[in-house]
């Protein structure tokens, strides 16, 4: 072989040495591209995941929130409303311990708007207190001396 | 004066050393790393818990990310930008290389040695390492980086704990034109090879690397399995030395035996002087961009 082509065949060489040296370069970049972007595919599609799941458990302590607010503000107007019944009863102790106008003779009483009620429907109407008629002794000898004496009779007897 | 093996630790005695020094430090993120790189199945969520927990190395990525060498439109500002836009296996040699860094900064200069320079030999042979893997072979090569990059870490070993005694082996050395093994091997009753070999051993690291770090002076005492592996980091440590990215001035091995592997492997002189010209123009990037160490 003359030198000549010696020295082409070596350069031929060289030449086929670099080709094959870029084309795997160019294999090894092409999987490690694809390889990010797989991995880069795994990180958004995690990080969407874990989005999504926040999402979700945030929904659901809002839900909660919700409800405990809900049972929060009912026991508040129920608070309320036993203060109110309350300032309510207060009232009324204030009005029956108060100084009450009645009527010397009958024994009516006299309300806030001037009316004259008997002194039972009076009380009634603001207290807890309710009446049983009945009579006593002094009344009923008064008013109906007869059974009166009969009953003092019949207990002596006894 | 060469201190003698009855003053120096022996290679267990060494080893224990190291695991109370300040080398330590990065054994948890260099053997997870290297876990990683040999995990088929590792996800970026196991690099980022990697990187997580040491604050100053998530700077030291993030000012790296940021350099022109990796020049992208924006701004880096988070580990996830950083895998989306450098990608995982960059990520993983910068995390590796980043963390390695950290035991080369300090000492003093003696003769031609010095730990910034043995630094740059170690990433020159990790460059050239990696561009024979991706270029000749058609494979990624990670190991091959790593193994480069740790190939001489017994030499930090010996530097860091055994100084005085050490910078007089390289004064040795450089005076009695030996190799650096034979010196060490007078001198301690072992040499750099398999101090990381031992370190290689007790942090578990993979096999491959084990025996790159270990045999690389000697690739025909690697277990057969891995000796192709290991003649690779051999021809790109001497390489590296030939075109002055060594670290101490001392005799190379016959070039024969360089040849010999090269010829093993399947490469041929041409093929790799233009995958050197490749690593040599990368090494001149990093240089330039002042990113050589962290």
């Amino acid at each position: 072989m003359s030198r000549d082509k010696e020295k082409q065949k070596e350069r031929v060489d060289e030449l086929e040495t670099m080709v094959r040296h870029l084309g795997n370069e160019l294999r090894l970049t092409r999987e490690e591209s694809e390889e990010a972007t797989h991995k880069y595919l795994d990180i958004y599609f995690n990080l969407e995941r874990k989005i999504r799941q926040r999402t979700e458990e945030l929904d659901q302590a809002n839900m909660k929130l919700l409800a405990e607010i809900e049972v929060r503000r009912k026991a508040e107007a129920e608070k309320e409303s036993l203060i109110q019944e309350l300032r309510q009863a207060l009232q009324e102790v204030k009005v029956l311990s108060g100084f009450l106008p009645i009527c010397a003779s009958c024994k009516k009483i006299r309300d806030d708007k001037g009316y004259w009620n008997q002194l039972e429907e009076y009380i009634s109407k603001h207290s807890q207190a309710e009446f049983s008629h009945g009579i006593c002794p002094d009344c009923s000898k008064k008013l109906y001396p007869e059974i009166h004496a009969e009953i003092q009779r019949r207990l002596k007897k006894k | 004066m060469v201190a003698g093996p009855q003053t120096s630790p022996s290679l267990p005695g060494l080893l224990d050393l190291v695991e109370s020094s300040a080398i330590a430090s990065i054994r948890g993120t260099v053997s997870s790393i290297l876990a990683l790189i040999n995990d088929p199945a590792a996800s970026p969520n196991d690099l980022k818990k990697i990187i997580e927990v040491d604050p100053p190395l998530v700077a030291k990525i993030l000012r790296v990310a940021n350099s022109s060498l990796y020049a992208s439109s924006r701004t880096i500002s988070d580990l996830d930008q950083a895998l989306i836009w450098i990608g995982f296996d960059a990520l993983k040699e910068i995390v590796l290389t980043q963390k390695m860094s950290e035991l080369y900064s300090g000492g003093k200069q003696v003769c031609g040695y010095s730990r910034p320079r043995l630094w740059r030999h170690s990433l020159a042979v990790a460059l050239l390492a990696k561009a024979i893997y991706r270029r000749e072979f058609g494979e990624k090569g990670n190991n091959a980086y790593a193994a480069g990059l740790m190939h001489d870490i017994g030499v930090i070993v010996e530097d860091q704990l055994l100084h005085h005694s050490f910078l007089d082996l390289v004064y040795q050395t450089e005076e009695r034109r030996l190799p650096l093994t034979d010196t060490e091997l007078a001198a301690f009753g072992y040499d750099h090879g398999l101090v990381g070999m031992g370190l290689a051993e007790r942090w578990n690291f993979p096999a491959e690397l084990r025996e790159g770090i270990g045999f690389h002076h000697n690739p025909e005492a690697a277990d057969p399995a891995h000796r192709d592996f290991v003649k690779t980091i051999f021809i790109a440590d001497y390489l590296m030395f030939e075109q002055g990215y060594g670290y101490v001035d001392m005799p190379l091995a016959d070039k024969e035996v360089v040849c010999q592997y090269a010829r093993d492997l399947g490469l041929q002189c041409f093929a790799l002087q233009a995958i050197l010209a490749v690593a040599r123009e990368e090494i001149a990037k990093i240089e330039a961009k002042g990113i050589l160490v962290g």
